[in-house]
């Protein structure tokens, strides 16, 4: 465990990430939903702020761990590559931010969910929704290196979010979507997680 | 003079667009401090690259550390610098401490940071070195890169072009590194590093191989070459008759000098000129004046 801690903080940029990462980021969008929560009435706005907000936050902070990793032209690893242990580390760094960002997920969301009494079906939704859309979005955004693209893209999957769950409350049908959702979710990742050890793999080729 | 070899190397082959490196068979000594020697695009960085595991796709065979099968043994004895995007680009000093010891078992942290203050960069107190490594430096970041390489416990170390960005102190005190870890391992260390810097280098290069095109061009221990080629200098009404004898020849209006092969001494007799004792650096380059596609 503590192996697939430490080769996943590999890659962040320092401690001050850490620090921003798994305390003030929580924080942040539960003092946001807190606020909100003085001057809205309704449950739907509260849950969209807070997926929309998690969903901006997962994806740009990834800018400063896995940026590009998706990118045969990536080149960063040629130190890593001298090790014997570098796939391996790899996949403990991989799979620890796949664990890290389910936990957040279901922290960020359903601690205020819970604390503002939000309706279990819509929290159901809100998770792996937010899971889904945050997983899609990486799968693409790892391919670009740079922050404008990571801007970009991040906004236009927040606008997709949103869009998207306006439909599906005006269907009325969470369940079967959030059922869906996971489980492409979890297609996506393990299709993610294959994409990127081609690549690591390529990056010892031409 | 030696008895074994730290890499032998058969019909080693990789080909790119407008380049192939070709190398039928070349071992590097063990126990020695190895300069490999070429103009830009010669295929050094190629070579280093492959023998350093970083890049796979070539043909033929290299046999490490004496018919060495386990690739975990191979890689951990064997410790590499580049030149290019070397480390993490945000990764601070610290971070690449702790990046080593998971990376390499015998990784040692504390002489890590004892060799990074013996080269002056300040690991603890206020002046704490803590930009990221692409924020250092050329001669920083090289200096960082060597420290983390001689921190490991290994028996080879690769070095691509680590002399280019230091400074002429620090080119010093990266040839007496090299000797001591040459002396430390009692015979079983040994450096291969490719340079541009052949004089500053030269008092630590025990043996060299000098590539053009792709192809080893010319190899042996330094004292060998030294005794198969002859620095001769002579005046210009000798300068024609020399030209067809020596393996590189240049005039001036001062008189000409070339490089003579020893065998072909003999064929200059009678011609007034003096013979010296070339340096590696003269002999490198008239090799690759041999077969340089300069004009």
């Amino acid at each position: 465990m503590k192996n697939y801690i430490e080769s996943y903080h590999m890659f962040f940029p320092d401690k001050k990430f850490r620090f921003l990462l798994y305390l003030v980021y929580p924080i942040t969008v539960w003092t946001i939903l807190y606020v909100e929560n003085i001057f809205f009435d309704g449950n739907f706005i509260l849950a969209l702020t807070a997926a929309s907000v998690t969903i901006a936050v997962e994806c740009l902070a990834d800018f400063f761990v896995f940026a590009g990793y998706a990118r045969k032209e990536s080149g960063k690893n040629e130190y890593l590559k001298t090790s014997v242990k570098y796939t391996q580390l790899l996949k403990s760094a991989f799979l620890s931010d796949v664990i890290r960002r389910m936990s957040s997920v279901l922290l960020i969301i359903c601690v205020p969910a819970a604390v503002l009494k939000i309706p279990l079906k819509l929290t159901i939704y809100l998770l792996f929704s937010v899971y889904f859309f945050i997983t899609a979005a990486l799968f693409i955004l790892r391919f670009f290196d740079f922050s404008a693209a990571y801007n970009f893209i991040t906004l236009i999957i927040v606008i997709l979010y949103m869009f998207f769950s306006i439909f599906i409350l005006d269907k009325n049908s969470f369940v079967v979507t959030s059922i869906i959702l996971f489980i492409s979710s979890l297609l996506l990742i393990a299709i993610h997680i294959n994409i990127l050890f081609r690549v690591v793999k390529e990056g010892y080729y031409d | 003079m030696y008895k074994s070899n730290v890499i032998s190397i058969n019909n080693l082959s990789k080909k790119f667009k407008n380049f192939a490196l070709d190398i039928p068979s070349l071992d590097i000594p063990k126990g020695f401090a190895t300069a490999l020697i070429g103009e830009n695009g010669a295929g050094k960085s190629t070579f280093i690259n492959i023998l350093a595991g970083i890049r796979l796709d070539y043909k033929g065979t290299i046999d490490y550390f004496n018919g060495e099968k386990r690739e975990k043994v191979i890689r951990e004895s064997i410790g590499y610098t580049g030149p290019g995007n070397y480390f993490m680009p945000h990764w601070t000093i610290a971070q690449i401490a702790d990046a080593s010891e998971l990376l390499f078992e015998k990784f040692n942290k504390d002489k890590f940071y004892e060799i990074c203050q013996s080269l002056g960069i300040q690991v603890s107190g206020i002046k704490k070195q803590n930009k990221g490594f692409n924020k250092l430096s050329d001669g920083m970041k090289m200096k960082v890169v060597l420290a983390n390489v001689f921190a490991r416990e290994t028996k080879m170390l690769l070095l691509d072009e680590p002399a280019s960005p230091l400074d002429p102190l620090m080119r010093d005190k990266l040839c007496q590194m090299i000797r001591e870890y040459i002396e430390q391992g009692n015979g079983g260390n040994s450096v291969l590093f490719s340079t541009h810097n052949i004089t500053d280098m030269e008092n630590v290069t025990d043996y060299a191989i000098i590539m053009e095109k792709g192809k080893v061009a010319e190899q042996g221990f330094v004292e060998d070459l030294k005794e198969k080629y002859i620095l001769v200098k002579g005046d210009n009404e000798d300068a024609d008759k020399a030209e067809k004898i020596l393996f590189s020849f240049q005039k001036s209006n001062y008189g000409f000098e070339g490089m003579c092969l020893a065998e072909n001494i003999d064929k200059l007799a009678g011609l007034n000129i003096s013979r010296e004792v070339p340096e590696l650096s003269q002999i490198s380059i008239a090799v690759m004046k041999k077969y340089t596609q300069l004009i």
